[in-house]
This record gives C-alpha cells, sequence and structure tokens, in this order.
C-alpha cells in the first residue's frame, strides 16, 4: 500500500445564504493512496465537484481536516494557497477553459511560465507535452481553431505541465463526442500511468469511472466506496 | 508568477495575437477607446505645455535681449555717458561678460508727426519711453535677433535721429524721414523765478521704424542717442544704468553680479553706490504673471489626462468582467491575488503608455507646426468671411486674428524638450496606473470557483 496523498477526516461543505444554510456533504472521510487514481460518481448537486474544489484549494471546506501531501489545506492561507495549486495540482474541467488570446503553445506553458519556469524552458516543455497529447502539429492554433477533443487534449497538457503530485478532473470528457470521450479516457490514463500522477476524477461516465483503481459515489451528503 | 509571465500575459491581453482571424474582441475594444482618450487628452496637453514656453521663453528673450538685458548696474547718482562708459569698459572686460551699453531711460510725451509741409499729423499726442543708448547697442547680435527694421536703416547719423517702435510709428502716422516732436522735462531751476521740472520740446527726425515682434515693446520705444537722451531727459526723470549681456544668462548670475558690483566701485571713485541686479528680478512680476498663467493651463490640461486615466479604470473594469473564466482558469493554475492584480496594472499602464506616446507625438507634432496652424486657420477664416463679404451677405470685414498680435508674438518659439516630454509621459502613465488600482483590485478579489461554476 502506498502512502496517501489525499486525507479528508469528517469534510463537511455548508453554503450559508439569509434564508437557510444548505449543507452538501458533511462527516466525509475519504484516503487517496498516492499514485491512485478516483472516481467519484453521484448525482447531480451531490456536491462532487464542491468536494473537487476544496481538494484543489479552490475552495474551503466548513469543517473537518483536508491534507493533500505536505499541506493541510484547512490551515493554509491564501497566499500558500495559491502556491500549492501551481505546484501540487492540475486541473481539468468540463470545459476546455483555454485562453482565447494565446494558441495552443502558449495555453499549456503558461502555468510553468507563471510559476517562474524561463520562458524557453517552459515552452520547451509545452511543446513535448502537446506532442504527448498528439498535437504536435497544432501548436501555433488558437483554441478557436482546434476541435473539441483537439481543446480538452490541449487542457489536459496544461494541467500536466507543472508535473503535478495530483490531477483532479472534473467531468473531462462531459463535453465530447464518444470518439473523442474515448480518445481522452485513454490518453488521461495512459500519461497518469506513465507519469504516477494521483488522479481524483468526478463523473457520470461510468465508462471513464471504471478505468479507476477506486470508484465512490457521493449522494445525499455522504461518500460510500463502491 | 514572475515579472516576465505577468508582461507576457498583460501584453497578450492588450495587444492580443496576430492570427486570431474574425474573433470578437470587446474587451480590447474598450482598451482602443481608452488608448484613444488618453491620446486625445495628452494632445492640447503636451500644445499648452510647449506653446506656452515658447511663447513665455520668446517674450522672456525678446525682454532681455532689447530692454532688461541679463544684468543691469545702476549709479545711484545720475551720471554722464562718458562716466557710464568708463564703468561700462570695467564691466565688459570681466570674464563671462559679453556686451555692457550704458543707456538712460525716460518717459515722454509724442506729438503726430510732422510731414514735410510741415503740418502736423492729427491733434494726438502718444505717451513713449526715450531709451537713450549707445549707438553700438545697434549692432548688437542679441539685439538684432529680435530687433528687425521695417523701414529705413538701424544706424543713427545724426544726433537727432530717433528709431521707433512699428505700433509707436503706426499710432503717429510717422513714416522714415519724418519729423516727430518729443515733450519730456527738464530741470528749471536755472530759470529766474522757477524751481523743479519744465517742459522741453524736441524734434527728431525718424531714421527707422522697428519691430520687435511684440506689440507691447513696439507701442513705448523710441531710441534716440545717448547725448540727445541726456540732453532730453532731465536728471531725476531718467532712469540710468548699464545694460549687461552675459554668456550664461539662465545660470546662477549672483556671483557674476558681485563681480560686477566690485568693478562699478572700483572705476567710480567716489560713489559706491552702484547696484547690480539680474534679469529675474527686473521682470519678476512678468515672469510670476506668466508662470501662474501657464501652471493654471496645464493644471487644466492635467485634469483632462486625469479623465481619460478615469476612463482607462473603466475600460478595464469592463475587461474584469469580460476575462473573468481567464481569471478564474490563472488562479486555478497557481497565480495568486496580487499577480492577477499586476497583470491589470499593467494592462493599465500599456494604456496609458501607448495613449501617452501617441497623443505626446500628436501633440509634439501640433507644436511645433503650432503658428503654420494657426496662420493656415486665419487664411481659411478670413478668406470665408471675405467670401460671405463679396457675396453681399454682410458687413466689410476687418482681417480676423486669431491671436491677437497686441498681446501674442507674431510668431511663437516652440522647442520641445525631452524632459518636459518625459514629465508628461510620467504624469499620463502615472494617472493610468493610479486608475487601474480598484479594476485590478477587484479582478484580483474574483472567485475562480463561483466563475467556473457559471460557465
Amino acid at each position: 500500500m502506498n502512502d496517501p496523498l489525499i486525507t479528508c477526516r469528517g469534510l463537511a461543505k455548508t453554503f450559508t445564504s439569509m434564508a437557510e444554510d444548505l449543507t452538501i456533504f458533511h462527516s466525509l472521510d475519504l484516503v487517496v493512496e498516492s499514485g491512485s487514481s478516483v472516481a467519484i460518481t453521484g448525482p447531480s448537486g451531490s456536491g462532487k465537484s464542491t468536494l473537487l474544489s476544496i481538494i484543489g484549494g479552490l475552495d474551503r471546506p466548513s469543517e473537518g481536516s483536508l491534507r493533500v501531501g505536505p499541506y493541510d489545506l484547512v490551515a493554509l492561507p491564501e497566499r500558500r494557497l495559491s502556491a500549492y495549486r501551481s505546484a501540487f495540482v492540475g486541473f481539468v474541467f468540463q470545459f476546455h477553459y483555454l485562453l482565447k488570446d494565446f494558441d495552443a503553445l502558449e495555453n499549456v506553458a503558461l502555468p510553468a511560465f507563471m510559476r517562474g519556469l524561463p520562458k524557453k524552458e517552459a515552452f520547451r516543455r509545452a511543446e513535448a507535452l502537446l506532442s504527448e497529447v498528439g498535437l504536435g502539429e497544432r501548436l501555433y492554433h488558437l483554441p478557436s481553431q482546434l476541435s473539441g477533443g483537439e481543446r480538452q487534449r490541449a487542457a489536459l497538457a496544461r494541467a500536466l505541465i507543472n508535473e503535478p503530485k495530483l490531477l483532479l478532473a472534473d467531468e473531462p470528457t462531459g463535453n465530447l463526442d464518444a470518439a473523442n470521450a474515448l480518445a481522452v479516457r485513454e490518453l488521461l490514463f495512459r500519461i497518469l500511468h506513465d507519469k504516477g500522477t494521483t488522479l481524483v476524477l468526478v463523473t457520470h461516465d461510468l465508462g471513464l469511472a471504471a478505468e479507476a483503481s477506486q470508484r465512490y459515489e457521493l449522494r445525499e451528503g455522504r461518500i460510500g466506496y463502491l | 508568477m514572475s515579472a516576465s509571465s505577468i508582461l507576457f500575459i498583460a501584453g497578450r491581453s492588450f495587444f492580443g495575437k496576430k492570427a486570431e482571424g474574425g474573433g470578437k474582441h470587446r474587451e480590447r475594444n474598450y482598451l482602443r477607446g481608452a488608448v484613444l482618450g488618453v491620446a486625445l487628452s495628452v494632445v492640447p496637453l503636451t500644445v499648452v505645455f510647449f506653446v506656452a514656453d515658447g511663447m513665455i521663453q520668446g517674450i522672456t528673450n525678446r525682454y532681455l535681449e532689447t530692454s532688461t538685458f541679463h544684468l543691469q548696474a545702476s549709479p545711484a547718482y545720475s551720471k554722464t555717458p562718458v562716466e557710464l562708459e568708463d564703468t561700462a569698459s570695467s564691466i565688459r572686460d570681466l570674464p563671462g561678460v559679453i556686451s555692457a551699453f550704458p543707456e538712460f531711460q525716460g518717459p515722454a510725451i509724442v506729438l503726430g508727426a510732422l510731414r514735410n509741409s510741415g503740418k502736423r499729423d492729427g491733434s494726438q499726442v502718444y505717451g513713449a519711453l526715450v531709451r537713450a543708448i549707445d549707438p553700438t547697442f545697434l549692432a548688437d547680435p542679441g539685439l538684432l535677433s529680435y530687433l528687425r527694421p521695417l523701414s529705413g536703416e538701424l544706424v543713427f547719423r545724426r544726433d537727432n535721429d530717433v528709431i521707433l517702435g512699428s505700433s509707436l510709428a503706426k499710432k503717429m502716422g510717422a513714416a522714415t524721414g519724418d519729423l516727430v516732436s518729443f515733450l519730456t522735462t527738464r530741470a528749471a531751476s536755472g530759470l529766474p523765478g522757477y524751481s523743479g521740472l519744465s517742459p522741453k520740446l524736441t524734434t527728431l527726425r525718424v531714421r527707422a521704424i522697428v519691430s520687435s515682434g511684440y506689440e507691447e515693446l513696439d507701442a513705448l520705444w523710441a531710441f534716440v542717442p545717448i547725448a540727445t537722451g541726456e540732453r532730453m531727459l532731465a536728471p531725476g526723470t531718467r532712469r540710468v544704468f548699464i545694460g549687461i549681456k552675459v554668456k550664461e544668462p539662465f545660470g546662477n548670475l549672483s556671483p557674476l553680479r558681485n563681480r560686477i558690483e566690485d568693478s562699478c566701485v572700483k572705476v567710480d571713485v567716489g560713489s559706491s553706490f552702484w547696484s547690480v541686479a539680474t534679469w529675474a528680478e527686473l521682470e519678476r512680476n512678468l515672469w510670476k504673471s506668466f508662470a501662474t498663467t501657464r501652471a493654471l493651463l496645464v493644471l487644466l490640461m492635467a485634469l483632462a489626462v486625469a479623465v481619460a486615466a478615469v476612463n482607462v479604470g473603466s475600460a478595464l473594469i469592463m475587461l474584469s468582467l469580460e476575462k473573468k473564466r481567464d481569471i478564474a482558469i490563472l488562479k486555478s493554475a497557481g497565480a495568486s491575488q496580487s499577480q492577477i492584480g499586476a497583470v491589470f496594472v499593467v494592462v493599465g499602464a500599456l494604456t496609458g503608455g501607448v495613449g501617452v506616446v501617441l497623443g505626446l507625438a500628436a501633440g509634439s507634432l501640433v507644436a511645433v507646426f503650432v503658428n503654420e496652424i494657426l496662420g493656415g486657420m486665419e487664411t481659411a477664416i478670413n478668406w470665408t468671411a471675405g467670401l460671405w463679404r463679396d457675396l453681399g451677405g454682410g458687413q466689410p470685414v476687418t482681417r480676423i486674428n486669431l491671436l491677437n498680435p497686441s498681446y501674442y508674438l507674431e510668431r511663437i518659439p516652440v522647442t520641445l524638450s525631452i524632459s518636459s516630454l518625459a514629465l508628461m509621459a510620467i504624469l499620463g502613465i502615472g494617472l493610468c496606473i493610479l486608475a487601474s488600482l480598484l479594476p485590478a483590485r477587484k479582478a484580483a478579489k474574483l472567485s475562480p470557483l463561483e466563475i467556473i461554476r457559471k460557465t
């Protein structure tokens, strides 16, 4: 058994509004081993994406403890949270969210460049990653000049540019047709396997979830191992 | 985020990418509008800055080279021209001094010109300032660069020659060769039963009519030989001084002033009362008035730049709204609040910078050609007015001057200064950076999660 990369204990998330408090999940315990792949399924609105955002440092839990690698995300100040996102985590969303003013190469290189890598090195690394996801011929194309599948592959390359220990994917094939979804799925698991990156995946796609080494379901505020 | 990556992102947000095709980029249109606003606001600032500077410099130089001199040494008691020349001669020998000219000045009333027929032209009288000068002053290069003869020759042939300012001559209806009479005062203590001053009428022949290009000076001056002036102007009614020109009139004149004062006292044995004043002291009121007017004009124009800078802030708010998703992605990729804020400040500075550069270029161009532009506008206006009159649509019109020559120079001397351009650039860009702080802060505070959830 590998060391745990993510350890959640008694995690809860409640959205507070004027009218009422809405608890998304509570008493959530989850341990994800380093190098494993975890799929979280569940009905819409069950809090899958919220959980992913909390693990990714985009949101804070209302209660409980959360440790990801050496980071205690509950106690981590905002400034160090951005460093955590930069160094430790890669995000792939349902929508590619590529920056429209930047070509594929620049989109992929940007997180590394922002992190402080010299521009030349960041672009060299981005070029290699884009070739790895099959976009070696599309380096200088803008997002508007790429197909849906190509955009998502570029988004995957962008998520991996800083060689994160943890990849968080929120419905990464949700916007793709069957053929593209399959291509992205294969690519995702192949690259993760090669690089030894830990994956936490949120999806409705049971085929995609089946590829993961562990599967959980989030339903009615509680998480269960499948 | 490294500084170079901030510049890279900001630069791309501002300039875009060439190969992006026909995509819509409303946010960059906001920025272009803001650039145009800044550029348009900087144009009048630049023009006012340089034209006002040019006019002040032009008028100041005219005063300095034609009447105030760089320094003036004045004895406490009146001197004869010979005594003044002795002192002037010693001043000329001092290092840093170019020339020194003795001069008497005093007020006079000028009677209308006497024609060859012996008939006086009109019954009006005019005030004038008699400047009794050393004839060598008429050959001074500084004077000649600002004083040009409109008729006659710039030299005294006889003791009764007078050189008139063009506006004074015009008011009197005097031409070269005419005789004009000057009413001054003389000491009457020698006359039986009188003391004090009595009137003295001196008739002189107009040798030349000159213009300094500044009507205020041209309306006053009547140059006469110093010996004639000594006879015309009684002691007590005349100002006696030595006008001094130096190599560095705009430098620190204090050490030279002390040396001149020492030299005057040394030569003028028996009188230790000489005072030496610099041009800045002599023309303090005029200088202060110019400086205040210029400062007010520049302040008003700077307000226009401030308004344009606020427009940059508005454009950046629109940019932050349009780029919400990009901000969220950058944040999810590890960009901190301060780094996102820095990107917006840099975009604000770029917007201001490009606008300022365009505005300075256009403004400098207008300033350099301001005389031609004003001349062209006057020609067009007068041509249109003339056409209107010819078509029977109006009363006969006199020539329309956009800048009344009574108060302005005939030609505004404009010199661009790199330091002034840099100052305006710093002001413009600084205001734009200030205006971008609020939108930068707003953009930095955007929650990436909320944006990603909504899109």
